[in-house]
């Protein structure tokens, strides 16, 4: 403890000791920008910061739902054996490399620039809400497909070989034995994509035109030409992650704990 | 003869190219109480798993109540309706209370009412003396216990042969008794069973047939006196030559 203490407090110190301590602290950490980013000013005509945040709210929370649906299908057809099923398998494994192989900012432009220019009815007009709840879904499907997939893959084949035991077809397997135990595993590593999808809401904001909270700290930039503004940003984003991973932490010890009473 | 229920004809499996069954025949008859014996990896357990459709088999045939097993239209879990079976290492599903372990095939495979599959659960519950254990989850219990739970869930579904795949085997030695008196009970019930056990004092005292296995090939069967007592098979002599050791004669 007193080794980390030690380590927080010479790092602090590197900050104040540094030759450009006076200039780092004017143009990073002025508490009058840091609350006229936050609060707004309106002598500057400049909106507060937290109401731009309620826009990457509004979009994580739509996304996160949609999220965990589509998710399922696609960690149910990746598990499938049936033969039957390989080619939508092939396309959901397909899906998931893509979606998790290209960097949403990547993914951000395309769809916000390329799907308008297509020209079609119902897909190139869609409201910049629309396009990035897409945007977002399409990647974040992926991942979280995949803690599904391990969460179903970590409940021990001895209780399938019970469900079935029982005479359970193997849909009510999958509603009654595998999924509650796959979930139980799975809700703490949900969480933690659930924080990364909240972060990332601020690149949909590159493609929309829209004014969330990265695009307002642009702006308040411009208005005071210091950079505050970005960790009042940060400040916001950290208001909303930190008990969410606490909170991931928490439930993950208590599984972990709930296992150790079980372990024979 | 009473009726024959299951019956075995040049049964083979293979996983891979490893072949576990070479050629099994063996027929059970109603209220018959049938002892697999036979070292690990003989082919005891995957022979009750071939009973009731948990490994298809490659080559002979297997009928259950007159159901052909092997044909690719036969629905698994139909079959395991009528067939209980009780693993070595319990496998109660750990998210359930012992009540809803016991009642999640009556209801969701038989489709009973919640009501009637409680009481059933109750009964047998009280028959086997954990009454008092219905809410608790299963990791409350000792291995015992959970293995009486987990019988008792085979029980629920009122199978009319149950399979048990040595379930003493993971059990600490002072709770192997309970499980076994439990056994016991339901063989004086009448109730039809292959086992696979490693317990041959058992064996002697609950089977009608006892069947010793070797590398996927029945060596010798018969009644218990015949087979434990006077073997005509040398390698059934050592097989049981290396037990008698551990069990009171």
């Amino acid at each position: 403890m007193t080794s980390v203490t030690l380590l927080v407090l010479g790092a602090v110190a590197i900050f104040i000791l540094s030759p450009g301590a006076k200039t780092f602290g004017h143009y990073f950490l002025n508490p009058t920008i840091f609350a006229d980013t936050f609060f707004g000013n309106s002598a500057k005509n400049l909106d507060p910061m937290w109401r731009a945040f309620i826009k990457n709210i509004e979009m994580c929370l739509a996304a996160e739902p949609l999220v965990l649906i589509w998710a399922l299908p696609v960690a149910l057809l990746r598990n499938s054996p049936s033969p039957l099923l390989a080619g939508p398998r092939l396309v959901a494994t397909a899906y998931v490399d893509l979606a998790r192989g290209v960097p949403l900012v990547l993914v951000v432009y395309a769809v916000y620039f390329g799907l308008p220019s297509l020209n079609l009815p119902f897909i190139s007009d869609r409201t910049w809400f629309q396009y990035g709840l897409f945007c977002l879904v399409f990647c974040y499907g992926a991942y979280v497909s995949e803690v599904y997939r391990a969460g179903v893959q970590s409940v021990p084949y001895s209780q399938t070989l019970a469900g079935q035991a029982i005479g359970l077809t193997p849909f009510q397997l999958n509603r009654y034995v595998t999924i509650p135990q796959a979930l139980r595993i799975v809700v703490a590593p949900l969480i933690n994509d659930f924080v990364s999808l909240q972060k990332d809401t601020a690149i949909i904001g590159i493609g929309a035109g829209i004014i969330e909270v990265l695009k307002a700290a642009q702006i308040s930039q411009g208005v005071f030409f210091n950079d505050t503004c970005y960790v009042a940003a940060g400040v916001l984003f950290l208001i909303i992650c930190v008990p969410l991973t606490r909170l991931a932490d928490a439930l993950q010890a208590r599984d972990q704990r709930a296992r150790l009473a079980g372990a024979r | 003869m009473a009726d024959t229920i299951v019956t075995l004809d040049e049964v083979v499996k293979r996983f891979g190219d490893r072949e576990v069954l070479s050629g099994v025949t063996l027929s059970v008859t109603r209220g018959q109480v049938v002892c697999l014996i036979g070292a690990s990896g003989s082919g005891k357990s995957t022979l009750l798993r071939c009973c009731n459709k948990l490994e298809d088999i490659d080559g002979g045939t297997i009928s259950v109540f007159g159901t052909d097993l092997s044909g690719d239209d036969v629905r698994g879990e139909l079959v395991r309706r009528h067939i209980g079976i009780v693993f070595q290492s319990f496998n109660l599903f750990p998210h359930r209370t012992v009540l809803d372990n016991i009642t999640m095939g009556p209801r969701r495979a038989l489709k009973m009412a919640k009501a009637t599959a409680e009481a059933t659960a109750l009964d047998l519950l009280t028959q086997f003396g954990l009454a008092e254990k219905a809410k608790d989850y299963p990791d409350r219990l000792s291995g015992g216990q959970q293995q009486r739970v987990a019988i008792i869930r085979a029980l629920a579904m009122d199978p009319e042969l149950l399979l048990l795949d040595e379930i003493t085997s993971a059990l600490d030695p002072e709770l192997v008794g309970e499980v076994l008196d439990a056994v016991r009970d339901l063989a004086r019930s009448g109730m039809t069973m292959i086992l696979a056990t490693h317990e041959i004092a058992f064996a002697r005292d609950v089977a009608d047939l006892v069947v010793f296995l070797e590398g996927g090939r029945i060596v010798e069967s018969g009644p218990p006196e015949q087979v434990l007592m006077e073997p005509r098979e040398a390698a059934t002599r050592r097989f049981l030559s290396r037990y008698l050791g551990d069990a009171p004669t």
